[in-house]
């Protein structure tokens, strides 16, 4: 649909007043955690500081152990896109190409879990990884995205699937290929975008987890950035009584907390984008 | 009798599917059956469960804290979710257009959405300070008293909703997706008709887009009725349990009480609801979402 001049030319002053509100609490967040004590409690506050300081990224390194949270998380992180990633296309080929017993009924349930409050499932699971003496390590953030990774990824990819031609595997049988072979030479191949959203997506929901890390997290060599942020947050039942931090510490260690996901999002946002267009235009 | 070939392919499809149908038996069913059964226990995870019947249900029933919960979770879902969803649809309609340098406007209106639930909290924290923030500020330069937000019970609730506001992108980016769903013949046979502007935007798009709005809801409200992080990472429940909502109150019920087995009963109650919420959703879709082609 395009638009006439008119209202296009009328459109620009809204989008920017759009851009600066949902900018503005981003922008003040880097701008405060280059702020020394003067700016930061001036009243009424000012947007830039006035003097810029970057004492605060080299401080908090030594206030709380950033980089073993960082390495926390890079773990988790690198093994939930893979778990993730691989296991929801598995079970979406085998949803898509493969007839069985009880497919659409399987698939149906997979479904439903989403709808499935987590508070239901979470006292129980966590009764699980404590029997298994799972708490305070990565395992319970870990392994069960290696079980399916999510039934919307599921559902996701299980549409680029069965968009594929079946000639392809066809033509790939009859030269000698197994189904292993068709699913991870060829399906998956030319699922490449679909695969790279599910992967982006498990990337921003990992490093963003927070109630994961909050149940099975406790000491702090175990937390991840998103805990350790948590735990700095002052007054916050859970984390030590720190006074100490200011808060041009505070949002610089947000800061870095932010940065990578929104890198991400923006190389990303094309196809992300596209995926959803994907995954939304099949319910119509 | 089946060929050898369909017993093949049948057996490769159950090994496919096999992760994520042995993760609904270890994650899903078996803590489902186990989360019921506690519900009906008095567990604190040192000793083992001990059954005492109806009792935690029992307890719910005049523990004034879960009505208290409920209420400001079912008002908090009642505004927040037709609120963004408002404001999603607004956002999507401002952004469905042609324009040079759109796709960056679409980047920057989605950009809260990808920012950690802790970071933001903190962030909003920050803003909402009634002294060192920039909300008040924003309150008095259009001549507007200022704002407790955070600090007083009253205040939190509003303060919550704004701040979820911010994230609106989410329901925005699949307001967009549907319009660009809509068939752009469509348009081009009411245009060639004489249909007003307007008249498209009622007579088609809204029309088209209500499998969209559908699906919005229901994923609205079974998140809704789950706000946790923004809560933990903000007020946790305060001030005076103003903000104390329901997966809250479960989560501090059982791992800072240790009160497992009530926690559980909490849980199938928030289950129970979001069923019959969504159970209500489908029920009515049937009469005002429109399926292109016939039925779902």
């Amino acid at each position: 649909m395009h638009d006439s001049g008119k209202s296009a030319w009328l459109a620009y002053p809204l989008l920017l007043v759009g851009a600066v509100v949902f900018l503005f609490p981003l922008v003040w967040m880097v701008a405060r955690s280059f702020m020394g004590l003067d700016d930061l409690y001036k009243v009424p506050p000012i947007v830039f500081p006035t003097k810029w300081e970057a004492s605060a990224y080299d401080d908090i390194w030594t206030i709380r152990p950033f980089l073993s949270y960082i390495r926390n998380t890079v773990i988790v992180v690198a093994c939930s896109v893979v778990g993730a990633t691989v296991s929801s296309a598995l079970c979406a080929y085998g949803f898509a190409r493969l007839k069985f017993p009880l497919r659409g009924l399987i698939f149906g349930v997979v479904l439903a879990t989403m709808m499935l409050p987590s508070a239901v499932t979470m006292i129980p699971v966590y009764v699980l990884f404590s029997k298994l003496h799972w708490t305070n390590t990565l395992m319970p953030l870990i392994v069960p995205t290696f079980f399916g990774g999510g039934a919307f990824n599921i559902f996701l990819l299980r549409q680029f699937f069965a968009g594929l031609p079946n000639d392809l595997d066809e033509a790939a049988k009859i030269d000698g290929a197994n189904l292993w072979d068709i699913f991870w030479r060829i399906a998956m191949p030319l699922c490449k975008p679909a695969l790279t959203v599910v992967a982006i997506g498990s990337f921003m929901n990992t490093w963003n987890d927070f109630m994961g890390p909050l149940l099975y997290l406790s000491k702090e060599k175990s937390f991840t950035l998103a805990l350790g942020l948590y735990a700095l947050s002052p007054g916050e039942a859970g984390g030590a009584t720190i006074n100490s931090i200011t808060t041009a510490q505070l949002m610089a260690a947000c800061s870095l907390a932010v940065i990578p996901v929104v890198l991400v999002f923006f190389f990303a946002q094309k196809k992300l984008i596209s995926g959803t267009a994907v995954s939304t235009g099949i319910k119509g | 009798m089946k060929s050898r070939k369909a017993v093949r392919e049948a057996i490769a499809g159950y090994l496919f599917t096999s992760p994520v149908t042995l993760g609904i038996l270890l994650f899903t069913a078996w803590p489902v059956a186990q989360s019921l059964y506690y519900s009906f226990t008095k567990f604190n995870i040192i000793k083992k469960p001990q059954w005492v019947g109806g009792d935690n249900y029992a307890k719910l029933t005049g523990d004034a804290e879960f009505w208290h919960s409920l209420k400001i979770t079912a008002i908090f879902t009642g505004v927040s979710v037709p609120a963004s969803l408002l404001v999603g649809f607004l956002m999507a309609l401002l952004l469905n257009r042609s324009l040079r340098g759109i796709g960056l406007f679409r980047t920057i209106f989605y950009l809260p959405v990808v920012v950690p639930v802790v970071a933001s909290g903190m962030l909003w924290k920050q803003l909402y300070s009634p002294t060192y923030g920039f909300a008040n500020r924003l309150l008095e330069a259009v001549g507007l008293p200022p704002y407790t937000w955070f600090s007083q019970p009253e205040s939190v609730l509003p303060s919550i909703i704004i701040m979820g506001l911010w994230q609106a992108g989410g329901s925005m980016i699949i307001w967009l997706a549907g319009f660009q769903g809509i068939p752009v013949h469509l348009y081009e046979a009411a245009i060639v008709d004489g249909a007003s502007r307007m008249r498209r935007f009622w007579s088609i798009t809204i029309p088209m887009i209500t499998p969209v709005i559908f699906f919005n809801l229901i994923m609205g409200f079974i998140g809704s009725f789950q706000v946790f992080g923004q809560v933990m990472a903000t007020t946790a429940g305060g001030p005076l349990n103003a903000s104390n909502f329901l997966m809250v109150m479960i989560y501090k019920e059982a791992f800072r009480t240790l009160n497992m087995g009530y926690a559980s009963a909490l849980a199938w109650v928030l289950f129970v609801i979001v069923l019959l919420l969504t159970a209500f959703i489908f029920r009515t879709s049937r009469s005002w979402v429109h399926y292109e082609g016939g039925a779902k």
